[in-house]
C-alpha cells in the first residue's frame, strides 16, 4: 500500500475511455469485416424469399 | 497544509479495478443492445409507432392510388371515386392491426391468424364504378386485386411463409419458451453492470475517488462503442438493400431504426457526458486539497 503524494492528473485522463472503447470496437469491426460478406448474402437470399416485391 | 497524502491502491487492485471497469462498459453496452433487441420483439408501441406514421401511410396510399389508377385503365372504370373510399383512417386501423399481428408473433413466437383487409365501403364504390363504366367486367375480380395489392403494401413479407416455417420450428423447439427467456437478457446484463460497479467500488474502497476514473472511463468508454457501433449499422446499408425489395418495407424499417437510433444516440450521449463528468471531478478534486505552491508544481 503506497503512501505517497499524487500529482493531479494531466488532460490525457480525458483519453482512458479510448483504452476500453477501442479495444471493443477493433473486435467488433475485426468480427464485421470477417462475417459481413456472408451475413449479406444470406440476407440477400432471405429477402429475396421473405419480402413480396 | 498538504492533504493531497492519499493511500493508492497497491498495482495488483488496480490491475483488477481497470479489468472490472473493461467489463462494466462491455456489460453496459450488451444491456443497451439487448434492451433495443427486445424492444423489436416486443414492443407494441415501437411497431404501431411506425405502422402508423405518415410518410409510411402516405407511401402506402400512393401505391394504392398508383395500383387503382393502372386497373382503372385495363378495365374501363372511373378511377377517382374507388380511390376516395380507401379511406386514410381505415387504412390506419388496418396497419394497426396488422403491427398487432406482428408483435404477436415476435413476441411469443407462435404464429396467429393473419389479419385481412375488407372495407364495405370500397367493394360499393368498385361496384358502382364498374355499373357506370358498363363495359361488363366482373366486379370481384377488381376487388379482390385491390384487396390484394392493399395486403401486398400493408403486408410486405410473405406472412405465410413466415408462419409456416414458424409452426414447423415449433414443433421441434420451444420458441416461445426461448422468446421469453430472451426477455430476461437485459436485466442479466444490468445485474452485471452493478456487480463490475460494485467490484470497483471494493477495490477503489480506500480512497472513494480513485473509483471515479474507473467508472468515468467504463461510461464514457461504452458511449464509444455505441457511437462506433452505429457507424458499423451506416456501413451496412440494410435500408439500401431492402429498398430493392421493397420500398414500402425500407420506409417501416427506416422509420423504426430511426427510433431506435434516437434512443441509442440518447443513451450513448447520456453515456459521454456522465463518463467524462466522472473524470473530471476526478481530476478536479486534487485542486480543493493542494497548496497553492503544490497546485503550481502539479
Amino acid at each position: 500500500m503506497s503512501t505517497k503524494t499524487e500529482r493531479k492528473p494531466g488532460r490525457g485522463i480525458y483519453l482512458l475511455p479510448l483504452a476500453v472503447a477501442v479495444p471493443i470496437a477493433a473486435a467488433a469491426a475485426a468480427v464485421f469485416i470477417r462475417f459481413w460478406p456472408t451475413v449479406h448474402k444470406l440476407l440477400s437470399i432471405m429477402i429475396k424469399l421473405v419480402v413480396k416485391a | 497544509m498538504n492533504t493531497a497524502k492519499q493511500r493508492k491502491a497497491s498495482l495488483p487492485e488496480r490491475g483488477f479495478a481497470w479489468a472490472a471497469a473493461f467489463l462494466l462498459a462491455l456489460f453496459l453496452v450488451a444491456s443497451l443492445f439487448s434492451l433495443l433487441a427486445v424492444q423489436v420483439m416486443t414492443s407494441a408501441g415501437l411497431h404501431t409507432g411506425t405502422a402508423t406514421n405518415d410518410s409510411v401511410l402516405d407511401g402506402q396510399m400512393k401505391i394504392i392510388h398508383n395500383y387503382i389508377g393502372v386497373l382503372a385503365d385495363a378495365y374501363g372504370f372511373e378511377a377517382e371515386t374507388v380511390r376516395q373510399s380507401v379511406s386514410r383512417d381505415e387504412l390506419r386501423d388496418f396497419n394497426l392491426n396488422a403491427a398487432a399481428w406482428w408483435t404477436g408473433v415476435l413476441a411469443e413466437g407462435e404464429s396467429r391468424t393473419i389479419p385481412r383487409w375488407y372495407s364495405p365501403a370500397m367493394e360499393q364504390a368498385i361496384r358502382n364504378a364498374v355499373d357506370s363504366a358498363g363495359t361488363g367486367e366482373d366486379p370481384n375480380v377488381i376487388l379482390a386485386e385491390i384487396t390484394e395489392k392493399i395486403d401486398r403494401t400493408v403486408y410486405p413479407l410473405r406472412e405465410s411463409l413466415l408462419t409456416t416455417g414458424l409452426d414447423f420450428v415449433n414443433k421441434r423447439a420451444d420458441i416461445p419458451g426461448i422468446v421469453r427467456s430472451l426477455r430476461q437478457v437485459p436485466p442479466l446484463c444490468l445485474v452485471l453492470c452493478i456487480l463490475a460497479a460494485g467490484l470497483i467500488a471494493l477495490l477503489a474502497a480506500r480512497e472513494v475517488f480513485s473509483s471515479l476514473k474507473y467508472y468515468g472511463t467504463a461510461l464514457a468508454g461504452a458511449g464509444l462503442v455505441l457511437a462506433a457501433a452505429g457507424i458499423i449499422y451506416a456501413v451496412m446499408q440494410l435500408k439500401a438493400m431492402l429498398s430493392q425489395a421493397s420500398a414500402n418495407l425500407a420506409d417501416e424499417f427506416g422509420t423504426m431504426m430511426h427510433t431506435l437510433f434516437l434512443e441509442a444516440g440518447g443513451a450513448a450521449a447520456v453515456l459521454l457526458l456522465a463518463g467524462f463528468a466522472c473524470l473530471f471531478i476526478y481530476r478536479n478534486r486534487f485542486e480543493k486539497h493542494m497548496a497553492p505552491g503544490e497546485e503550481q508544481a502539479a
